[in-house]
């Protein structure tokens, strides 16, 4: 479509725009709602929403964003109602247009983060058609909500104005029907083809629609074809089922009310169902860009590097005089603290609640449902767990691909479920929890049909061990096997390498599965609240960059040649220099990682001083080059598990960098004297 | 499809041939089975890790993954060589792991029929050999087909 390169090109600027106007038109539902409520009238308000509603709908019917046009259309029309007999809305109005707003900042979300886009909820707009036609919503008219019973294929193949049309046939008391009509060659002689068909029911019925879909072919029609007929009719079965070709041809109604205790989920994730405390609540948000976080974070790196030259020279003035010194030293040793108050604060600037990122879930969980045609029912709680922004957002494509499997693979279709004495509607729970241990524990469970051993052992092509650990490492490594994937379609591919490499590799967590077969199954992953992302000094060594968290680092000093004491040892010269009123050792690294150390360099070197235990030693590098954040990978392969390094990560290069966990180091040197392997 | 003419003899031989990819290690050729390799990369240096085996030229980054490189000329006792534009790693699998195979040049990739492999050489099995575990003669040429577990050190760990 050409509309696709358009919206490509203007989207940015469209983004902008849609945003702004969407703003205004909540602050101008609230006040609509609060005049409402006062009762008083808000004719302006209305209008003005109506004008920016136009607006919106404009701009999307030039990029070619139809679910926002559809739903911008349907709040105009309640609006302009709304206006044109200078009568008010009513309270009832007010939700499903809160609702309609939501609906589309959800689209204008998914635009930007590139996702693709669900047409409207079928429920919202006959809620919006509903208050338009009589001011207030349909749930409370007799009529209640329809929604049409099709398989998500058939459902796509049907335009917005023949889906009305079904709707609006059965609200008015006439027969919505499907007949499948499959066309063989006995039929035919009988003088059954889909043209005939179409004649005869044409002449009873009123067809909405024909969709041609493939089946098996069996014997008695080996075409493979079968036609959907969709029909308003105020005939009976029998007569249609005649105009087929036999008693045996299925007549089945084709419009539904929706289940009425599961509402649609995009609705249920508003707390409260209050308007008021939601966007008060997000009035008090204030949305920044990471970058200028991180911008604040880097100036209290540069503070605490003059913070560590300030108290270096505070020792020597302590020396000098004794009273003066020992109050600087104090007022020092207080800025500390409020040094690393304020980190913590900075750092919880970039702390998430899980639940906004749960948020997202309805979403993604409404559009598989429609894709998969399953009945699926998501609870999530999240309760006041907090983490890290960037894990969260590594995390959240995990929980998709999780999510997306409970319902592709665990949960079975409605009639199955009944089958095994289940409810037809599945129900999918996400929830999180926060571990003593700074982790947090997320848990996604169904009540499908577990995982199924056998399936993902032919899918391997070996055998699959009993207990749900090697299981789900059979199920993380059928990934790999892209070959297999490419041929089974949807297959049990299932992307669990990626949820793996997500929680495992990159976030440094642990993954585990409970299956019940028959039952349901519960993936549980465990990540760190932050510690996979650390703030790290950037140190250089010979020609060679490591990283050290700054956490681990209880002083970085400057190492002034001939000003240490120097003595020979087994894991190379070490000096001792004169630290905070006491002495500590100086270790060179390049000796201890076996690089020749600099030969009589009279540098200035750095000193980073490490605490084990009651224990300090200071490691001499070359120099300290900076501080960044760092994404740390575990080293997992047991030919670079080395004592000392705790992983790797990337600065932005495209290499790896070490990581020094230069605290394991000392603690090998006090207990063995030496570095390399602990035995 | 060109299976379709293969006659029922070279089919039964055919299913007993592997394909293997070729390298160069100190003049010599080496294979493994491709089900073993993931790819193959031309090689840009690793990152040294302090500690690791001798062998371990150190990390690399591909696909985001961190694999260790294990130098084939140092595993096998021979001198290192200078990195040249042929250079590649050989990256393969072995259960959970991945690591990479740093290797002279790589450019071959060759059926071997089943036929023509066998056993390795009494000597091959010394120190160095344990990790060959067929020969394969095509020709005037002589092919190593490697042990993967066994170069990566892992033959205790495999179980089949």
């Amino acid at each position: 479509m050409s509309t696709s390169i358009d919206l490509k090109e203007f989207r940015g600027a469209y983004l902008a725009e849609v945003g702004e106007h969407l703003s205004l038109s909540n602050a101008k539902m609230l006040e609509i709602e609060d005049s409402l409520k006062r009762g008083q009238a808000s004719f302006r308000a209305i209008r003005e929403l109506f004008r920016l509603l136009h607006t919106i709908k404009g701009l999307s019917a030039m990029v070619g964003v139809d679910t926002i046009v559809t739903l911008a259309h349907r709040m105009e029309a309640i609006l302009r109602r709304a206006d044109q007999r200078t009568m008010e809305l009513s309270l009832d109005a007010v939700e499903p247009l809160f609702h309609g707003l939501r609906a589309i900042q959800e689209v204008v979300v998914a635009l930007s983060k590139g996702r693709p886009i669900d047409p409207p909820s079928n429920v919202l707009i006959a809620r919006l058609e509903a208050v338009e036609a009589h001011g207030k919503p349909a749930s409370e008219s007799p009529g209640g909500e329809r929604v049409l019973d099709l398989e998500p294929a058939l459902d796509a193949k049907l335009a917005r104005f023949e889906r009305e049309q079904l709707i609006n046939a059965d609200r008015e008391g006439r027969r919505v029907v499907r007949i499948d009509f499959v066309p063989s060659p006995k039929k035919a002689e009988l003088g059954f083809t889909i043209n005939s068909v179409r004649e005869r029911l044409g002449s009873i019925a009123e067809i909405v629609k024909v969709v041609p879909v493939a089946v098996p072919a069996t014997e008695d029609a080996p075409g493979g074809l079968c036609f959907v007929l969709m029909l308003v009719t105020l005939a009976e079965d029998s007569e249609l089922a005649a105009a087929v070709g036999g008693p045996e041809v299925q007549v089945r109604p084709l419009v539904h009310a929706p289940p009425p205790p599961a509402p649609d989920p995009a609705f249920s994730e508003i707390p409260g169902g209050s308007v008021d405390d939601d966007d008060l609540h997000a009035r008090n948000v204030l949305r920044v860009d990471v970058q200028r976080v991180d911008e604040a974070m880097e100036r209290l790196a540069a503070l605490i590097v003059s913070r560590s030259r300030l108290t270096r020279v505070l020792d020597d003035v302590a020396q000098v005089d004794g009273a003066l010194g020992r109050e600087l030293k104090s007022i020092v040793e207080e800025s500390g603290r409020q040094l690393r108050d304020l980190r913590a604060s900075i750092l919880r600037i970039r702390t998430v609640r899980f639940a906004e990122i749960l948020a997202r879930l309805p979403l993604v969980v409404r559009g598989l449902r429609r894709s998969s045609g399953k009945d699926v029912t998501l609870a999530t709680d999240a309760g006041d767990a907090e983490l890290d922004k960037s894990v969260a957002e590594r995390l959240f494509p995990a929980l998709i691909h999780l999510v997306r499997n409970a319902i592709d693979h665990g949960i079975e279709l409605p009639d199955e479920r009944e089958r095994s004495g289940k409810p037809r509607q599945g129900t999918l729970t996400v929830s999180a929890t926060v571990l003593a241990n700074r982790e947090i524990s997320v848990q996604v469970s169904d009540d499908g049909a577990g995982v199924d051993r056998e399936a993902v052992a032919r899918q391997l092509g070996g055998v699959v061990p009993e207990a749900d650990d090697g299981l789900l490492n059979a199920l993380c490594r059928a990934g790999l096997s892209t070959r297999r994937v490419a041929t089974t379609g949807s297959g049990r591919g299932m992307g669990m390498d990626i949820v793996k490499k997500i929680v495992v590799d990159q976030l440094g967590g642990t993954l585990s599965l409970a299956n019940h077969p028959g039952k349901g199954a519960i993936f549980t992953l465990r990540v760190p609240l932050t510690v996979a992302i650390v703030d790290a000094f950037v140190v250089r060594l010979k020609e060679d960059k490591f990283v050290v968290p700054v956490v681990s680092v209880e002083d970085i000093v400057e190492v002034i040649p001939g000003a240490a004491v120097r003595g020979a040892t087994p894991y190379g010269l070490v000096a001792l220099m004169a630290w905070r009123g006491t002495s500590v050792p100086l270790v060179e690294l390049a000796t201890l990682f076996g690089m020749t150390p600099v030969a009589d360099s009279t540098a200035v070197r750095h000193g980073v001083i490490v605490r084990r235990g009651s224990e300090r030693v200071g490691f001499v590098l070359d120099r300290v080059l900076s501080q960044q954040e760092a994404v740390i990978r575990p080293l997992v392969d047991p030919l670079v598990q080395v004592p000392g390094i705790s992983g790797s990560t990337d600065l932005g290069d495209g290499k790896s960098t070490l990581v020094l966990d230069l605290s394991a180091l000392a603690h090998a040197l006090l207990t063995h004297g030496r570095y390399g392997e602990p035995n | 499809m060109p299976d379709l003419v293969v006659h029922q003899q070279d089919k039964e031989r055919e299913e007993r041939a592997v394909l293997h990819v070729l390298f160069k290690v100190f003049d010599a050729e080496y294979a493994l089975p491709v089900d073993t390799v993931l790819q193959m990369e031309s090689f840009q240096g690793a990152t040294p890790v302090p500690g690791a085996p001798e062998f371990v030229t150190g990390i690399i980054q591909i696909r985001g993954r961190v694999i260790p490189v294990v130098d084939l000329r140092i595993r096998f006792g021979f001198p290192p060589a200078p990195l040249t534009l042929d250079s590649r790693v050989v990256l393969g699998r072995h259960g959970e792991r991945a690591v990479a195979l740093l290797v002279d040049s790589a450019r071959e990739v060759l059926t071997i029929p089943a036929s023509v492999l066998k056993p390795p050489h009494k000597l091959l099995e010394g120190d160095r050999g344990g990790f060959v575990s067929a020969v394969a003669q095509l020709g005037s040429r002589l092919v190593m087909v490697l042990d993967f577990a066994k170069v990566i050190g892992e033959e205790s760990l495999d179980v089949v």
